[in-house]
């Protein structure tokens, strides 16, 4: 036991030493000026902006707007991709008529659908909500489905066998079995929408933590651009977290899956 | 066999037929509604004003032209982010101590939304390098990932193996974790140029001004040229189609020992 | 007959540490292989048979006691010690001819050609070289890996349970096999299995082991003629033997009436 923390300790240790030369060099460098300000910043400077943002409140407000977008997103496009994924899994026939369409559909990168949803939407908030809902549909619509249609058979022949009604066959059997498949499917969706905020942000907005990068990098101020990535980063992986630790409460008998 | 294949054939050609209801649907709606003039204009362009929009950028030669700026573009960033991704994920897989010194590091930035690393590359302004640089970091991480868990998930009964013949250090990487890892890695390529073919649109939306299929549609919806958009989008489709469909071809040609190996057992 | 392959154990011992727990795996085991034999070491799971062998291939380290191969102590895997697998352990990534070539060191092409057909051909192969593993049956694939261990021309050919995934047939098809490749190279052969038949069909000596902590318990000299029957009575004779060691002898009762 004793071993194990001095390990885990030994192993945080190493861990740590990479970021730190990262921190002591940036500091160096920027002290004797060796490369312009425009491209590095040191990082007791972007420690002060993330501050300064905190005590105005601006950063709260900009992750407060990006949060309500992406929610409604993912809401949006995962509940559509669950609902059509499980039709599909559950009917052969809404497979094949469904499934190649979506599948040229999905041939289009997420980011190509931008212009077209501009024209349609215009740059407000529906654009955003609409093309934050396209990358959360596709992984809760493939997941789902693949978690459903993977039930094993023969689980499926013992509730035949013991007679179960359609309700208790889904409940029992269908839902339970494709859970983790249904988490993999969130998370992905969740991570696709996070990232396309940011993307939409980029572009077509007047707040967001997307556009605080934006208009950090406007200003030429590196120190906003990194308290921008840092923080977008965090909040990607805290939802992360918060989902996994959701599925390992809810899913006892699976691994949760991990993030690729 | 034969008697099979032929009702395996009907029932193929019957699906096949399902498949095509919905979009045959789809385009005849938009054709009658557009011959009807239901449909606002510059929202929905007639499959007609498509076609000569088509026709047009390709006999002007833009498309073909902004198509090839994307791939070549396109084949850099990968190149690069695989290249370096696969550098990274054989040393983190071969040394325990460098996996604890760099993935804690790789984690953190692998956590940033990649569309937010765009500001910070215009900033750098390196021209076109930014945008190779933007998809490099995109196409790197999937290579990483699956060549690490390739190598770790070597079975030590092959390196055993290695062991009884007594093989050197640059013997048991060429000849037992190099070609065991090899089909973990194609599936990383793979998701890695998919992953780079999104990101050069976006990259080319984000920091105009190198041309392209992106950039090009970018322009054609400042103009309002509905139509144009259409057409980009259904190259850009085709173009990544294409691009995905030789990956899994080459996987499966590399992997075909592991497929069948799965599929014995 | 050479005279080289003969192995000696002296007094070893090996354990092993799960969770701060000693394991006594190996206890004082002693024993002495002539060049050319045929010997079979057989026990109930977990008596530390295979444990054994690793030790004789060089796989494991930290043991107690001393393990000579024709009077030199033995120092980590070499090419004088051929080993064939349990489960085949061929590279699926490679045909059955690369698969065989893998180990042969020192050799020019056309010697090393020369060595992987004659090698394919004594293990009953021809025609499969450019197949690959997964093309191949259960048997079909430790042939090959046999081959593959014969190369570099071992002094001594380590066997852990090399037939144990086979079906019943085919295992006793691949006895004669084992048997008529043992008589061709010359070779001291050393086997790890739980098949009592198995061991008595081709052993010169059965090695029988207690399990926790494995003991040397019984070594049982087969001295039928060979080739042996499965059918007669010496043989079914010697089989009881070696079946009371594991209290699994039939019990003949007798009856007395007065």
């Amino acid at each position: 036991m004793n071993n194990n923390k001095v390990a885990q300790v030994k192993t945080i240790a190493i861990g740590l030493i990479v970021p730190m030369l990262l921190v002591v060099g940036l500091e160096i460098i920027c002290k004797l000026e060796i490369l312009p300000a425009q491209i590095v910043v040191a990082p007791h400077k972007v420690l002060i902006t993330f501050f300064e943002l905190i005590s105005t409140g601006e950063l709260l407000d900009h992750l407060r707007i990006s949060m309500f977008r992406v929610l409604t997103g993912f809401v949006l496009g995962a509940t559509l991709g669950f609902l059509l994924g499980t039709v599909m899994a559950l009917s052969a026939r809404s497979e094949r008529v469904i499934a190649p369409l979506l599948s040229a559909v999905s041939q289009v990168p997420l980011f190509g659908w931008i212009p077209l949803l501009m024209l349609w939407f215009g740059i407000g908030e529906t654009f955003k909500v609409v093309f934050i809902s396209f990358g959360a549909f596709f992984p809760m619509l493939i997941n789902t489905f693949e978690g459903i249609h993977g039930v094993p058979k023969s689980y499926l022949e013992v509730a035949r066998a013991f007679e179960f009604s359609t309700i208790k066959l889904l409940h029992k059997v269908l839902l339970p079995s494709a859970l983790p498949s249904l988490f993999t499917g969130i998370k992905l969706a969740l991570g696709m929408s996070w990232m396309l905020v940011v993307g939409a942000e980029l572009i077509a907005a007047g707040e967001g933590v997307g556009y605080l990068i934006v208009w950090g990098r406007q200003l030429f101020q590196m120190d906003i651009v990194f308290v921008g990535i840092a923080v977008v980063g965090f909040i990607g992986y805290l939802m992360f977290l918060t989902l996994t630790s959701l599925e390992v409460s809810l899913v006892r008998w699976h691994r949760p899956t991990s993030k690729k | 066999m034969p008697v099979l294949s032929i009702k395996g054939n009907k029932t193929k050609i019957l699906a096949v037929l399902e498949g095509l209801l919905l979009p045959v649907i789809i385009i005849v709606a938009w054709l009658i509604f557009s011959t009807l003039n239901i449909l606002p204009k510059n929202f929905f362009p007639s499959p007609k004003e498509v076609i000569n929009g088509f026709y047009e950028v390709l006999s002007d030669g833009t498309f073909i032209d902004n198509l090839g700026i994307s791939v070549i573009r396109v084949l850099k960033g990968f190149l690069l982010g695989s290249t370096t991704g696969f550098v990274i994920g054989i040393t983190l897989g071969m040394s325990r101590f460098l996996e604890k010194l760099i993935t804690p590091v790789f984690n953190a930035i692998r956590q940033v939304p990649l569309p937010a690393w765009a500001p910070l590359l215009v900033l750098v302004s390196l021209g076109e390098m930014s945008r190779v640089l933007f998809i490099a970091i995109g196409a790197c991480y999937p290579v990483v990932l699956n060549t690490f868990e390739g190598v770790k998930n070597v079975r030590s009964d092959y390196i055993e193996v290695g062991k009884v013949f007594r093989f050197s250090r640059v013997q048991r990487f060429f000849k037992i974790i190099l070609p065991s890892s090899f089909p973990a890695t194609l599936t990383g390529l793979r998701l890695s140029l998919s992953i780079s073919w999104m990101l050069v649109v976006a990259a080319e939306i984000f920091m105009t001004s190198g041309g392209g299929i992106g950039e090009m549609m970018w322009s054609c919806r400042e103009d309002s040229r509905m139509d144009l958009v259409v057409v980009c989008i259904i190259g850009i489709a085709l173009i990544g189609f294409i691009m995905n469909f030789i990956m899994q071809k080459m996987e499966m040609f590399f992997s075909f020992w592991r497929v069948t190996l799965k599929q014995s057992r | 007959m050479k005279n080289t392959g003969t192995l000696s154990v002296k007094n070893v011992s090996k354990k092993f540490c799960v969770h701060d727990n000693e394991i006594h795996v190996l206890d004082n085991i002693n024993l002495a292989v002539k060049a050319g034999e045929f010997i079979s070491i057989i026990g109930l799971s977990g008596c530390g048979k295979t444990t054994l062998l690793r030790l004789i291939v060089g796989l494991e380290s930290d043991y107690e006691g001393d393990i000579l191969l024709d009077g030199r102590k033995l120092n980590g895997p070499s090419l004088d010690r051929g080993i064939v697998f349990q489960d085949h352990r061929l590279f699926p990534w490679l045909t059955v001819e690369k698969n065989v070539g893998l180990g042969i060191v020192g050799k020019s092409e056309t010697e090393k050609k020369e060595i992987i057909s004659s090698h394919i051909e004594l293990v009953g192969l021809k025609g499969f070289e450019k197949s690959y593993p997964y093309q191949l049956s259960g048997g079909m694939s430790q042939r090959a890996a046999i081959a593959r261990s014969l190369v570099n021309q071992p002094e001594i050919l380590l066997l852990d349970e090399p037939l144990g995934a086979l079906d019943a047939l085919t295992r006793m098809y691949m006895h004669q096999e084992l048997e008529r490749i043992w008589k061709k190279e010359n070779i001291t052969m050393i086997m790890v299995t739980h098949d009592v038949e198995e061991a008595l069909y081709l052993s010169d000596k059965i090695v029988v082991m207690s399990a926790r902590p494995g003991k040397l318990q019984k070594i049982i000299p087969v001295p039928l003629a060979r080739p042996r029957d499965r059918a007669s009575v010496e043989f079914a004779e010697m089989k009881e033997k070696v079946l009371e060691e594991f209290m699994l002898h039939t019990e003949h009762n007798f009856t007395y009436t007065i």
